[in-house]
């Protein structure tokens, strides 16, 4: 017999699936084929370890994010696990440095009060108050920066990042939730990677470029990064400066204002053009949930496999 | 030897989703069924469905089948819908090269879904 920590709530389990013990206790998870293929039941190990069946079919960067099928698992000892948008550990930051980097966007930099680990490409929840958060990705590199780097786009009428840029002081408190997310660089990745953002989409796209080019990765990597007018561009010095360390890095600026209609259509349209052989490419989205659903759609229908399609949509808060 | 491992197994529906969901977003007659905005989860369910007609482990009952496809009967989902599928299931299985007695035998198990999909 072992315990599944759900929710605050403890569940004796063993023998059977964690989807099984679940539902036995009265509660809905959602899940569809029970044999570890439709992964509807996609959930999060929070802590303890489970058997390797219980990752059966996921990628490795969901297995990196520490994903799990609760289908397909039987634990062996107590765990505790989340729904993959529902409870996290949280963690205290200091903010130690603020910048203004282009007419919208401000870089922060947190230092957590312990270890907080993550992957290239995660985000985490920074929040305003207690039931009060919004997500941004992490642009640092999890191999060589402890601290956490944030883009933060203002957004004109937003609460949250309106606080982060203007009220908080350097030197004070930022709650954040640990990392998330399995839009991720891998430790290893021996494919030509394509790198398409949206704007502040770069945050997290640029901590996955550190990580891959600092690690010695030496395939061809293509950067695309659409802005909304020229004023919006940011992280142009530092990008330049990789470029010029590593000669397998291309890097492609788009301005949307320069296009009148079907933004979305030439700004995919650009940036796909860099590759000639899709299915043999890693594809990458980050920023405006419009171009990560027509660029994906694109890209696949254009000859790139499922599996080498990872996107991170911004989807705006609603509750402001 | 079992038709799964004939086709190819596991391998086998992970190539045959991807170009058999490229046939279906490109196909009119029946691409709103499948228009999912998570298309990860979208070809999470096609690699269940594929699975299942390629003689492969699943636990699916009528009863799953029914529920699942609910809404798109709702929407609309009928016959021709379900014949146009079948076909993008063959011409999928001709692409791998798997012989045509073996696809012959999924056809014929994704045909006795026929009912529970479409709520008959």
């Amino acid at each position: 017999m072992v315990t599944i920590t759900f929710d605050g709530k403890s569940y004796p389990g063993g023998n059977e699936s964690v989807l099984e013990s679940l539902t036995k206790a009265g509660l809905f998870i959602p899940h569809s084929c029970k044999s570890g293929l439709c992964q509807a039941c996609e959930m999060r190990l929070m802590e303890g370890q489970i058997p390797n069946q219980g990752y059966k079919g996921l990628t490795d960067n969901k297995i990196q994010a520490n994903h799990f099928l609760a289908c397909q698992c039987i634990p062996t000892q107590d765990i505790s696990i989340a729904t993959l948008d529902g409870e996290v550990k949280n963690i205290s930051t200091t903010l130690i440095h603020r910048i203004q980097v282009s007419q919208s966007i401000f870089k922060l930099v947190l230092e957590p009060k312990k270890t907080l680990s993550y992957c290239a490409g995660q985000y985490l929840r920074v929040y305003h108050s207690k039931n009060d958060f919004r997500c941004y990705s992490i642009a640092s590199n999890p191999d060589l920066e402890e601290t956490i780097e944030l883009h933060i786009q203002v957004i004109p009428s937003g609460k949250v990042s309106n606080w982060l840029v203007k009220e908080v002081k350097i030197g004070e408190q930022i709650e954040v939730s640990e990392a998330m997310g399995s839009c991720i660089y891998p430790n290893n990745n021996m494919s030509p990677t394509l790198f398409i953002a949206s704007n502040s989409g770069l945050a997290p796209i640029y901590g996955m470029l550190k990580k891959a080019l600092y690690q010695g990765d030496k395939q061809v990597f293509h950067l695309v990064h659409g802005v909304t007018s020229e004023k919006d561009k940011y992280l142009t010095e530092e990008l330049r400066e990789l470029k010029n360390a590593y000669p397998n890095l291309k890097i492609t600026w788009f301005d949307y204002s320069l296009v009148e209609t079907n933004k979305q259509k030439v700004f995919i349209d650009t940036a796909l053009s860099q590759i000639n052989s899709p299915q043999d490419w890693k594809v990458y989205f980050c920023g405006h949930p419009d171009m990560v659903a027509y660029g994906k759609k694109q890209s696949f229908l254009k000859g790139v496999s499922m599996k080498n399609l990872y996107s991170d949509a911004f989807v705006p808060s609603k509750v402001n | 030897m079992s038709l799964y491992s004939e086709i190819g197994g596991d391998a086998a529906v992970s190539a045959a989703v991807d170009i058999f969901y490229r046939k279906v977003l490109q196909d009119d007659r029946i691409n709103r069924f499948f228009d999912d905005v998570d298309m990860e989860k979208q070809a999470m369910k096609q690699k269940a469905f594929l699975t299942m007609a390629f003689g492969g482990p699943h636990n699916y009952t009528g009863e799953d089948m029914r529920r699942g496809h609910a809404r798109l009967v709702q929407m609309g989902l009928n016959d021709s819908h379900f014949d146009a599928v079948m076909e993008h299931i063959g011409a999928t299985l001709k692409e791998l090269n798997v012989p045509d007695n073996l696809i012959v035998q999924a056809a014929a198990i994704a045909e006795s879904t026929r009912n529970d999909v479409l709520g008959k």
